[in-house]
């Protein structure tokens, strides 16, 4: 669902981040989640390039590529933290 | 202290607040990864069919991306032309006629200012706007109005390419006007030269004899296009251009008298305007051998416009089809017709004449006010205000005279009358030239050829050829008699006027322009070359105030004589040898003075000089010695000249080409007494030690090994990213070779067209790639092939599935395109 959001606006690469976040016990662990689901955004995005044959030229394309990297490795950790809005669940220890 | 809930709620909340409500929320809808509006072009796919208010029509494309379209009929055509041109240069065409419009800044910035300045002024848009009124009551409006339509179609319902995501913003409708505009553009490049105020200037700062010296009125050489010998005119003496005119000897300034008239104050205008004048290296190659001569006995022909070498290409090729046409060639994005190429009939192609078609005036001034003979007329005035984007917008102050429009520059005011301010029927011309039927047809449609003035070789598949001129080139008139263009005149004083003269207007096609029959030209010649060089030694009338430097004219004629002197016939293969051909005449000429000069130089300069000795003079990518031939050139000019222009303040744009440059004896003032004080007597050797001691010393910093080290490709896209400009290939050439390529100023060979009529097919090559879109694969496809001098045959795509389809919709209408 994230991802789908991430295709509509880039608000959804928030969302999508809060949502993977919020299936997560900890604040921390959600933020590491928020990270894997930014991995996973840009390797989506990579295929739709491999799928039609612009990936080459997507690389070259320097200030841009970064921009287009550096969003989701923000935004999805930044809207996994939403987890810390929310007490942590308590651990099976507990 | 507050909670982690706080903190986090205060950061996303300032984040997302931020991300909304700042600048940052238009840079996340444009690069966000999977929804960012840039990426649309890297995924997006063409429609396999399109609704069309015209008719049917069909695009197939080949694997270079060049598209063969073919309609039911011609609108229906050039409908489907339009919508291939947006599909594949959209921005381009924004940016031609937002430059010709003068409202670049409102899409770019601060740095386009001064263009948008200087297009203002010389309100190229009224002129565009005057031709359209004279066409758009023909066939050819017609077809420009389904062309818009086709434009628009895809504008309104595409994927805007990736520039105006990045630069934010939409563009405006397409009209025809922008077409016209297109045009003048075109004719702009070609022939708006204010080498006439640079004369003034540089013999008021250095002196007649020196500015005779950097600006000759004629070079000495023997290979105008016409040579004599079945040509309407003859040649063959040494006597100047239009003998009987006034001369320009005794009047230079034009000394008139008042606030606009100091012509040592035209310095900073000239310079202002040299940024948007005719680029010095523009030029073209052509030629056109015979069927009498061949192999096949059909007639051969061959072209190569040196135009400006960027990404994407100037040109756009394609091949268009409708019932009783066939026509294959190049076009320029934002204008449907093929404008260089071959058609059923026959095959053409131009070259620049370099006729002078611009006049500058001063005037006697007072308030707003000019003097024009015996009465006061005001300025015709219009405040314009340039928007800017992220800039302070600025007022430009618009002002006309009876010349035409008036360009300003700290207080120094000129006039400026140009043969494209007028309505021009070229688009008529080139559309029926795309059309027409041999010969004597088409040589009828280019007396409608009115702006550029151009070199025309044609070749049909009956076998007849011709070479003609076309464009309006005004008789001046002053005191009764006909002048010479090549000085400032007083236009307080009626001087150099123009009958039948109508900026922004249509003109009097009868009264004061040089007769289409009376022009130079030739029919079913042996053969014939034009580089841009004098075209006859004896015209009847003032051509042009100056040529380009003979060198590959006598290159391609001594090919063409020898050929012709051998047993051999011509075929095609010689015809491509030529077109490829290396050989630079510089070298032959100066090669010699630069070896005897090496008692002269030091040890390393010598060791770098010995490379030339035995050197064949190719301009070979693999070549130490063109390197070094190369390099010593650009450091020699500046040797010679730098010294006196640093003293007086004249910039590179006074340098005169290098037949002048290299012709300068050892006797020459600008050695033995240099036109300026304080610049001491020089001796030519020495001169020459010192620019190989440069050249040796600029190679090691460089790291140069060979020519195509130094010789690649860097031709980019006007928008300054790197990723946008295509890659740097080695290559072979100079700047005077016939394989064209200006390294320093990105021009050269635009198009190499090798057309014939012996049923094998034509061929062609583009610098570049046929599809302006970052992310096709035919962004650059034809680069390697280009700098490699290789070719793609002229073959159209007449089977397999189309790419799009234009079929007939009850609900398709013409895109809401208006006329203006």
């Amino acid at each position: 669902m994230g991802v789908g959001l991430a295709t509509v606006h880039w608000v959804g690469l928030l969302a999508g981040g809060a949502l993977v976040g919020l299936c997560w016990p900890s604040l921390r662990r959600a933020v590491a989640a928020g990270f894997g689901f930014s991995v996973v955004v840009l390797a989506v995005f990579a295929v739709r390039f491999v799928l039609s044959g612009t990936l080459d030229q997507y690389l070259a394309m320097g200030p841009l590529l970064a921009v287009s990297v550096a969003v989701p490795l923000v935004a999805g950790p930044l809207g996994a933290t939403a987890r810390g809005l929310v007490p942590d669940a308590p651990s099976d220890d507990e | 202290m507050p909670s982690r809930r706080s903190v986090i709620a205060t950061l996303l909340g300032g984040t997302i607040g931020g991300a909304t409500l700042t600048d940052a929320r238009s840079y996340l809808d444009r690069f966000a990864p999977l929804s960012g509006e840039v990426w649309g072009g890297a995924t997006a796919d063409t429609p396999d069919r399109v609704a069309t208010p015209y008719g049917r029509a069909t695009v197939r494309y080949d694997d270079a991306g060049i598209p063969t379209v073919a309609g039911a009929n011609e609108q229906s055509l050039y409908f489907a032309v339009g919508y291939v041109h947006a599909a594949d240069r959209l921005f381009e065409m924004d940016l031609i006629r937002r430059r010709m419009r003068g409202t670049l800044s409102a899409a770019v910035g601060e740095r386009t200012v001064e263009s948008d300045r200087f297009h203002r002024q010389m309100d190229f848009l009224g002129a565009a706007e005057a031709s359209w009124r004279a066409v758009r009551d023909t066939p050819t409006g017609d077809a420009m109005r389904a062309y818009a339509a086709g434009v628009e179609a895809h504008r309104t319902s595409e994927a805007l390419p990736l520039e105006f995501r990045l630069l934010d913003y939409e563009p405006t409708a397409w009209t025809p006007v922008d077409s016209m505009l297109v045009e003048k553009q075109i004719s702009w490049g070609l022939t708006g030269s204010f080498r006439t105020l640079r004369r003034t200037v540089a013999a008021e700062t250095l002196g007649e004899s020196a500015a005779a010296t950097l600006f000759p009125d004629r070079m000495d050489h023997d290979v105008p296009i016409l040579r004599g010998g079945g040509q309407r005119e003859s040649g063959g003496n040494d006597s100047a251009d239009a003998p009987a005119l006034a001369s320009s000897d005794d009047s230079t300034g034009g000394g008139p008298v008042g606030s606009d008239t100091g012509s040592s104050d035209l310095a900073p205008l000239g310079s202002w305007l040299d940024d948007f004048e005719t680029d010095p290296g523009v030029g073209s190659n052509s030629w056109l051998v015979s069927g009498e001569h061949t192999d096949s006995g059909r007639p051969l022909l061959a072209n190569d416009p040196h135009l400006t070498l960027m990404a994407p290409p100037v040109w756009y090729q394609m091949h268009q089809r409708h019932p009783g046409t066939r026509v294959a060639g190049v076009t320029f994005p934002g204008v449907p017709f093929v404008v260089i190429g071959e058609n059923s009939a026959g095959a053409w192609g131009f070259t620049n004449v370099g006729a002078d078609v611009l006049d500058v005036y001063t005037y006697e001034t007072r308030d707003d006010e000019y003097k024009y003979g015996d009465e006061w007329r005001s300025f015709d005035t219009e405040e314009q205000f340039i928007e800017v984007s992220d800039g302070d917008d600025r007022t430009v102050t618009v002002r006309k005279t009876v010349h035409g429009p008036v360009l300003e520059r700290e207080g120094q005011r000129v006039g400026v009358a140009w043969t494209g301010l007028q309505a021009s029927r070229t688009a008529v011309a080139v559309h029926e030239l795309d059309r027409s039927d041999g010969r004597e047809d088409a040589l009828e449609t280019l007396r409608k050829f009115d702006t550029p003035t151009q070199n025309v070789v044609y070749a049909d598949r009956d076998g007849n050829t011709a070479y003609t001129m076309t464009g309006l080139i005004p008789v001046r008139e002053g005191d009764g008699e006909s002048v010479r263009g090549d000085r400032v005149f007083d236009g307080s004083a009626r001087e150099g006027e123009w009958p039948g003269y109508e900026p922004y207007g249509e003109p009097d096609r009868e009264t004061g322009w040089i007769p289409f029959d009376e022009k130079p030209g030739v029919r079913d010649p042996s053969y014939v070359g034009t580089a841009n060089q004098r075209v006859v030694d004896d015209p009847e009338y003032y051509l042009s105030e100056a040529y380009s430097a003979p060198f590959r004219a006598r290159r391609i004629d001594d090919l063409l004589d020898e050929r012709a002197a051998a047993d051999e016939p011509f075929d095609f293969e010689f015809l491509r040898r030529v077109q490829r051909d290396v050989l630079d005449e510089r070298a032959r000429s100066f090669v010699p003075v630069i070896l005897d000069a090496r008692d002269a130089m030091g040890d390393r300069a010598r060791r770098v000089a010995d490379r030339l000795d035995g050197w064949d003079y190719r301009m070979d990518r693999d070549s130490r010695a063109a390197l070094v031939f190369a390099r010593f050139v650009a450091h020699y000019r500046r040797a010679v000249f730098d010294p006196v222009f640093d003293a007086v303040g004249l910039d590179d744009s006074y340098y005169p080409n290098d037949w002048v440059l290299l012709g300068l004896g050892p006797d020459s003032p600008w050695f033995t007494d240099p036109p300026v004080d304080g610049v001491a007597e020089r001796d030519r050797p020495a001169v020459v030690a010192a620019a190989m001691g440069a050249t040796a010393s600029g190679i090691d910093e460089e790291g140069y090994e060979t020519y195509g080290d130094y010789n690649r490709t860097a031709f980019d896209h006007p928008f300054g990213l790197a990723f946008l400009n295509y890659p740097r290939l080695p290559t072979d050439g100079s700047p005077h070779t016939v394989r064209n390529f200006r390294k320093e100023s990105a021009v050269g060979s635009s198009f190499r067209l090798l057309a014939r009529f012996d049923g094998e097919p034509s061929v062609g090559i583009l610098p570049g790639g046929n599809d302006g879109e970052y992310f096709s694969d035919h962004y650059s496809d034809q680069l390697r092939a280009w700098a490699d001098a290789e070719y793609r045959p002229l073959r159209p795509t007449t089977s397999g599935e189309p790419a799009v389809r234009f079929e007939p919709s009850d609900s398709a209408d013409t895109g809401g395109v208006s006329s203006e």
